[in-house]
């Protein structure tokens, strides 16, 4: 199936959804927990030694210096 | 040509682990990618951590540093979405803002808020670093009231201060990004990123204003657009072009529960703010009666204004601002130092006063004393007398250096019963050396005055 | 074959080694042909090895060596964790889940990576990029969605206990359509952390398994309060497995007429007979009413389209090798664009932010329904799974979730967990509560 038709049938099943919701005038319900201020202290940093080796074998591009490798900006092309 | 220009200023605050995560917020001095985890690089299933209440206190700080008023609904973290290399979930954290309507030196502070710094990308070598990746930042938005480069740069110069006297952001410096807007009568608003300093700033702006007067004298328009400053040659290119706003699709997210500033929070934080330096500034010259120059120059760090402050208690105002606008500074200068890193007691400072004021020392003696303080880190009547530096005296030893010094400099007598007044200087300046500083150079001009005329006579 | 709960004794006293039961389901995994399991932990055998050490030492934890299936979209450090799609493929886990912790931390052996539906969205389990799943209970006939890996390695034999993830009803669909138990725990029960997202704010990981007592007892491993992630309840002392008794003596149950009306007719005759069961265990059963359940699937797509767009930002080609929209199913592709077409500023008041608003309404008229009685009990699904390959459109597809995805939208209380798994006694495995 071609993008085109995925786009067209999306748009199709959104209209179809949005046609049974009807109206509603209420305050939008984003969480179903309802709590505030839920933070964590500062503490002492935690070092992840073995992530770092499995993040960089995980990554499609690094180099020797262990950065990750994303394309060249085109500004300074 | 009406110009006006609004600044986006970032800068991050000192905590010791990330905004959203446990990770070191160091990243300068670590090797690439090494302080990172699965949050803060955006690893599949990775959710953050609850936020780091120190980032979001010091956040509110800064924006009470600002007369702004805190935000009491329930704030949102909101997912920013766009893609860039150095974004590794795709969105930004950044909260809703957590105060409004502030301002500094008359420029309004139209909102500060906190988010997540993004890693580091080179777009030169496409290398991502994401050791920086959730480091906390403070993002505070003026209104577009600026109308000169070098009104602009004024105001970040004071803006920097005022961050330093909070204490709350990075102490190394060099953290600060700025995004300007700048438009000129006529033109469309551009957007200018990746500037990372106050010069970068203002030397971004020139650039503009240049480049958008050549646009316009030419007939031709400036374009809405985000522009980048390549440092290196000091110079705004072209991103991308700006046709309409950027749809970022913020949502809530929905992993991070709003954060609600209470009453309390702000009342316990307004106690303990510092005087912001303007202010503190104009209080020093009414208050202690001290020169406005003097008093700009005390009040650019917190700990040395405390420090004149403490200072001032015991000795006379203006001496001390004197002391400290020249001697102090001059230290500070000459070692790259804070005076908080200096070693430099406010205790010291009186003590070395006193001495000198009761004639213990000479000036000499307390300059170099002073030079000693950063290295030493003692106290100046300890230095003193470890080193015999306390003044001499004793007139009869003063009395012999000089009968020294006229006989072996003949020819300075000569010249300076010749007429050449300043010939004398020279030979105060050889009993000062003989004496190792410790003579009182008045009192050694006075004997050899008077030796010399005594001999015309 | 016996209960979980016998197994465990004979582990526990040694009658079985956790290597031989590891042993024996890696045999079978290897002969299966249902593609429930995609990869299997190659270290599960040396993993069973320290278990049964611990065992003989007596320091064995709860799960002493029991298989535990893990659904593709939880990361399990070292294992392929690709949500079953194409643009997660070479993913291995960088870290544990916490529910993976969790496990490991009680001596379970994570046994292999189940299948599923691509990225959670589904409800037949035929989406996977490495093909449909099989339904072990009924011949030919879909698994239902989309933890479906996870209900087929318990349906055919292939792991102890399985984990899943239930957004709109993905571990109870699959559980209903292959005769198994699954719960989806109460939101924010369970920890997240590791957990890629379908839709974050209804996503749960929760349990699957032949009979209530294992599923529970999983259920009490891998539940609990974490504070190493923001959305969290605050719940101590989780123990489902000792509240298992048949007596429903004081249980106000309601039933809603609404599903009713929404179900097939051979599925209601099925509910009947059991709420039937339910008053004869001493249960008062109410009638209560949704009058807006057809307002709950929109509200639950539309909103879950823009957490998933979100979500999939990450897989945009720099990392991970492939740009999500480049390699994903269509089932994908459509949830993206209707997700980044809703949530453009223009058009977020007439979709996403008045879905919000429903979810309000829904909310309450559920905790409205709630209100005097203890627990809603109905059918998992409307209709019987349609045969494997069958074409349905994308609305019918969703439209398995019409009695699955009402419930997680509301802050029910955690103590109905332990009533829902009474159902048990039961006997009827179509049965949701």
């Amino acid at each position: 199936m071609t993008q085109e038709k995925i786009k067209e049938e999306a748009e199709k099943v959104l209209e179809e959804l949005s046609l049974t919701l009807g109206e509603v005038e209420l305050e939008e319900t984003y969480y179903v927990l309802k709590d505030v201020n839920v933070l964590r202290d500062d503490g002492t940093p935690e070092n992840k030694k073995e992530f770092r080796k499995l993040a960089l074998k995980n990554t499609s591009k690094i180099d020797e210096d262990g950065y990750f490798i994303a394309e060249v900006g085109t500004w300074v092309l | 040509m009406k110009i006006t220009i609004g600044l986006e200023i970032h800068e991050q605050i000192a905590t010791n682990t990330k905004l959203f995560c446990n990770c070191s917020t160091s990243y300068r001095e670590v090797k690439p990618n090494s302080n990172i985890c699965e949050i803060c690089t955006g690893m599949p299933g990775a959710k953050p951590m609850p936020p780091n209440r120190k980032a979001i206190d010091a956040a509110i700080e800064i924006a009470l540093m600002f007369n702004c008023e805190i935000i009491q609904e329930p704030v949102y973290i909101q997912r920013k979405h766009y893609s860039y290399p150095d974004l590794p979930s795709g969105y930004q954290r950044t909260s809703l803002p957590i105060a409004k309507n502030g301002n500094l030196l008359g420029i309004g502070i139209w909102e500060v808020h906190f988010e997540e710094d993004p890693g580091k990308y080179d777009p030169v070598t496409g290398r991502v670093d994401y050791n920086r990746s959730g480091v906390p930042l403070v993002e505070i938005v003026t209104a577009p009231q600026l109308h000169s480069p070098e009104e602009a740069r004024n105001f970040l110069r004071e803006l920097t201060k005022v961050l330093q006297y909070t204490g709350k952001t990075r102490e190394e410096g060099g953290t600060m990004r700025v995004d300007t807007n700048i438009s000129l009568e006529g033109g469309a608003r551009v957007e200018i990123k990746n500037i990372n300093s106050v010069r970068g700033a203002y030397k971004a702006l020139l650039f503009e204003i240049t480049r958008q007067k050549n646009l316009m004298t030419h007939g031709r328009s400036v374009k809405r657009e985000t522009r980048a400053f390549i440092e290196s040659q000091m110079i705004t290119r072209a991103m991308r072009v700006k046709e309409e706003a950027e749809d970022y699709r913020y949502i809530p997210d929905p992993d991070l529960p709003p954060v609600a500033i209470t009453n309390e929070k702000i009342e316990y934080i307004k106690n303990i703010l510092p005087e912001a330096p303007h202010l503190k500034e104009k209080r020093f010259i009414v208050e202690y009666k001290i020169k406005a120059d003097d008093a700009k120059i005390i009040a650019s760090e917190l700990e040395l204004a405390n420090a004149f402050e403490k200072v001032a208690m015991v000795i006379p105002a203006q001496q001390a601002a004197s002391w400290i606008r020249d001697e102090v500074r001059r230290i500070l200068e000459y070692n790259g130092i804070s005076f908080k890193n200096s070693g430099i007691e406010p205790d010291y400072i009186i003590e070395l006063l006193n001495m000198m004021n009761s004639g213990k020392i000479t000036v000499r003696t307390a300059k170099k004393v002073m030079e000693l303080l950063p290295e030493l880190r003692k106290s100046p009547r300890i230095i003193v007398e470890e080193n015999s530096w306390v003044k001499i005296s004793d007139e009869n030893y003063v009395e012999a250096a000089c009968e020294d010094a006229l006989k072996e400099n003949p020819g300075a007598v000569k010249d300076y019963l010749s007429g050449k007044r300043e010939a004398l200087n020279f030979i105060v300046g050889r009993v000062m050396s003989k004496t190792r500083g410790r003579a009182d150079p008045a009192r050694v001009l006075e004997i050899l005055r008077k030796k010399v005329e005594g001999v015309m006579k | 074959m016996g209960t979980l709960d016998e197994k465990l004794h004979s582990l526990r006293a040694g009658e079985i080694s956790a290597e031989q039961n590891i042993q024996n389901f890696l045999d079978k995994i290897e002969n299966e042909k249902y593609n429930a399991i995609l990869y299997v932990n190659s270290e599960a055998l040396e993993e069973a090895r320290n278990v049964d050490r611990k065992i003989k030492q007596g320091r064995a934890g709860k799960l002493s060596g029991l298989a535990i299936a893990v659904k593709s979209n939880i990361n399990v450090k070292g294992l392929k964790t690709s949500c079953a799609s194409k643009t997660l493929e070479n993913y291995s886990a960088t870290y544990d889940a916490t529910v993976i912790e969790r496990i490991r931390r009680e001596d379970g052996i994570v046994i292999g990576m189940a299948n599923m539906d691509e990225f959670a969205c589904g409800s037949s389990g035929e989406t996977s990029y490495f093909g449909p799943i099989l339904n072990p209970a009924a011949r030919g006939r879909i698994p239902g969605g989309s933890s479906s890996g996870s209900a087929a390695s318990i349906a055919g034999g292939l792991s102890d206990l399985a984990i899943g993830s239930d957004t709109g009803g993905s571990i109870r669909n699959p559980a209903s359509h292959c005769g198994i138990i699954g719960i989806k725990p109460t939101y924010g029960l369970v920890p997240r952390q590791g957990l890629i997202d379908l839709a974050m704010s209804f996503d749960q990981i929760g349990t699957l398994g032949r009979d209530v007592y294992s599923t529970a007892l999983l259920l009490e491993v891998i539940a609990g309060y974490s504070k190493r992630e923001a959305v969290s309840r605050k719940v101590e002392n989780l123990d489902y497995t000792s509240k298992l008794t048949p007596d429903l003596e004081g249980y106000k149950i309601g039933y809603v007429t609404e599903f009713e009306e929404l179900t097939d007719r051979r599925i209601n005759s099925e509910i009947k007979k059991s709420l039937e069961k339910l008053e004869m265990q001493g249960a008062e059963l109410v009638e209560v009413n949704l009058p807006n359940l057809n307002k709950a699937l929109p509200t639950y797509y539309l909103t879950t389209f823009v957490e998933f767009f979100s979500a999939t930002r990450k897989y945009d080609g720099r990392r991970y090798g492939y740009k999500i929209e480049d390699v994903c199913g269509e089932e994908i592709l459509r949830r993206i664009h209707i997700g980044s077409y809703i949530s453009q500023k223009e058009y977020s008041g007439k979709y996403y932010r008045k879905a919000l608003q429903f979810r309000s309404l829904i909310t309450r008229e559920l905790l409205e329904a709630l209100r005097d009685i203890d627990l809603i009990a109905g059918p998992t699904t409307p209709k019987l799974p349609h045969r494997l390959g069958e074409k349905i459109s994308p609305l019918d597809m969703y439209s398995y979730d019409v009695l699955t995805v009402q419930a997680k939208q509301v802050k029910s209380e955690i103590s109905l967990l332990e009533y829902s798994f009474r159902q048990n006694l039961l006997k009827n495995r179509r049965f949701s509560m």
